[in-house]
């Protein structure tokens, strides 16, 4: 029941940041291209960095393949998995 | 050495005889010193000249930033070979344009990214893991070498627009001339750092090898990764006691909202450029940091950079220039049958020099459209009998500094009048809370109007809408005033990185 509810935080968290940095009209749906909605290096950066935040957690190397960032959904698979870790 | 004669391996050579053991470059907390590089680079000639690569022959690099990158390319430039990058994010297709528009027969890269090229017959790929096994050029054969500074030193494909990539072809004399200029006006000391971290194919990453190795400095190179994470770039920079670093305005940004009180010290000098950034941005940098900060502007055609300003907080106007043009590089405002604009007034930036490149490769269209006979040149100095027609619109203010507006192609006309939108654009980031402004042109339903897109400095403290416009008409004839301002918190970016002002059209028009 609590892995739930944390898998829903989780995908709200991630939601809210992505859409808050890609500026869109309309919403980012989960499993949108995040490069098709404009996400270019800088803004996957700061993506990075409000994750990390928001999260508690540092991604390192081996996790900032750009395939981690395709959507909204891989990015809450990433986040789970390392959570998970702490 | 004048510029005109100089070529960068003969330069890179010269620190290599007078200073063997200096350090040359820092990768991952190892280093090598000049002596080192230069063996390495004379094993990538060796075998380079071993497969018959002639002089002048176009050879492509896709490497990731690593020693090898590094020694690769001095290999090819010993070589008198021709260095043509591709950036490690370049899709297949852009790749498999410049090869065949280069006529690239010969691609140096690394294990993991040979598959790229495993379907194009006809090209030799040499992997720069085996390095170790090749034969170094021998110095009998190195003093055979005669060096021209009037080969080409590199091709760098412009994105462009329209149409397809056009190659740029750079000679030795031009990128020398920038370089020798850098090393003067920036004075890298021997044990001072200069980080490499711009995609190699952007001419920036020229300027980034090349300064510190032209000039006895040492060259920091970023781990692949660390364009992906602000946090591994800020550690770079402190693990690398990074002296000097190149940044386009977007990522200056970035990189000092996460730093913190103390941290990369050891910076002294900042160049941002790539496009035009405000004099918040600037603020903020010297606020948060002791060093210079300098604006850098040039087009890819003239050689990475010709124009320079550093910042000064007490400049009039909040203007941020593009400033005045570098040793032996002269500035025109013309009008469009080339003719001076009157003083003050607005014109598009006309370039000659020894910076000018030799033209597009394969395109004698539009290199005779853009490089054209200089009408100015009245002396005949064979130095300035071309100039290259930019496209960028300035103004030139009356201490001579040269201000950017917009491109020639931002000139619109609304209700009968002529305006430049970039115009109306630095008029908004001249108010102190505003650090990025857009303005667009629609015509819609039958009717033409102004948008403008501003983003605030300090989120929601800043002046509303009505506050911003009744500061323009401060400034600006009515017809100028945008119909509608809406304030961003980020602007909306494409893929490369510039602010997306199709996504911010069609905001407007919703």
């Amino acid at each position: 029941m609590n892995t739930q509810i944390n898998a829903q935080a989780i995908t709200d968290s991630v939601t809210r940041i992505v859409n808050q940095h890609l500026q869109s009209s309309t919403e980012i749906k989960q499993t949108d291209s995040l490069k098709e909605r404009g996400m270019d290096s800088i803004v996957c950066m700061r993506i990075i960095v409000e994750l990390e935040n928001e999260f508690n957690i540092e991604i390192e190397d081996e996790d900032l393949l750009i395939e981690n960032y395709e959507n909204i959904n891989t990015i809450t698979e990433l986040m789970s998995r390392l959570v998970a870790k702490i | 050495m004048s510029a005109s004669t100089a070529c960068i391996p003969q330069l890179f050579e010269e620190i290599v005889s007078h200073y063997p053991d200096r350090k040359a470059v820092q990768f991952d907390k190892q280093s090598m010193s000049y002596q080192e590089l230069n063996d390495e680079a004379n094993k990538v000639a060796g075998k380079l000249l071993e497969i018959g690569v002639k002089p002048q022959q176009c050879v492509g690099v896709f490497i990731e930033r690593s020693f090898q990158l590094i020694s690769s390319i001095l290999g090819i430039l010993k070589n008198r070979a021709v260095y043509v990058p591709f950036s490690v994010e370049y899709p297949e297709e852009r790749v498999r344009y410049i090869i065949e528009d280069a006529g690239i027969q010969i691609v140096i890269t690394q294990e993991n990214l040979m598959p790229m090229f495993e379907n194009i017959t006809g090209l030799t790929v040499l992997n720069i893991n085996d390095i170790g096994q090749y034969h170094p050029l021998s110095d009998h054969k190195i003093e055979q070498q005669s060096y021209n500074a009037d080969d080409t030193a590199y091709v760098l494909y412009t994105s462009g627009t329209t149409g397809y990539p056009k190659g740029v072809a750079i000679q030795h004399s031009g990128i020398c001339n920038r370089l020798l200029w850098m090393k003067e006006t920036y004075q890298l000391q021997p044990h001072e750092v200069l980080l490499h971290k711009a995609p190699i194919g952007f001419d920036v990453s020229i300027c980034e090898i090349f300064y510190p190795l032209t000039s006895g400095a040492v060259l920091a190179v970023a781990k692949p990764d660390s364009n992906k994470n602000i946090r591994k770039l800020i550690s770079e920079i402190k693990e690398n006691q990074v002296t000097m670093v190149h940044f386009i305005p977007p990522l200056l940004d970035l990189f000092l909202d996460y730093i913190k009180p103390g941290d990369c010290e050891s910076l002294r000098i900042l160049v941002c450029g790539g496009e035009k950034w405000s004099f918040s941005l600037g603020e903020k940098t010297l606020g948060k940091l002791n060093v210079e900060l300098y604006n850098g502007y040039g087009p890819t055609e003239t050689s990475v950079g010709v124009a320079y300003w550093k910042f000064d907080g007490m400049y009039p106007d909040r203007l941020v220039p593009i400033g005045k043009p570098i040793a032996n590089t002269k500035f025109y405002v013309l009008n469009e049958q080339l003719d001076y604009v009157k003083e003050g007034e607005i014109g598009e930036l006309c370039i000659s020099g020894i910076c000018l490149s030799s033209g597009y490769l394969n395109k004698p269209d539009v290199t005779n459209l853009k490089f054209v006979s200089n009408p100015h040149n009245h002396d005949n100095a064979p130095l300035y009998a071309r100039l290259y027609r930019s496209g960028d619109l300035v103004r030139q203010l009356e201490d001579g500094n040269i201000v950017y507006v917009g491109r020639t192609d931002g000139q619109v006309k609304l209700r009968g009048m002529r305006l430049e939108l970039g115009e109306v654009e630095n008029a908004l980031l001249a108010n102190e809370a505003v650090s990025a402004a857009v303005v667009l042109y629609h015509e819609s339903g039958g009717r033409a109007f102004l948008s403008g897109h501003v983003v605030l400095s300090n989120g929601d403290h800043g002046p509303n809408e009505e506050q911003l416009k009744a500061q323009l008409k401060e400034k600006l004839p009515d017809y100028m005033i945008p119909n509608s301002l809406t304030l961003y918190s980020r602007f909306p970016t494409t893929l490369n990185g510039k602010t997306d002002k199709e996504q911010l059209k069609l905001l407007a028009e919703q």
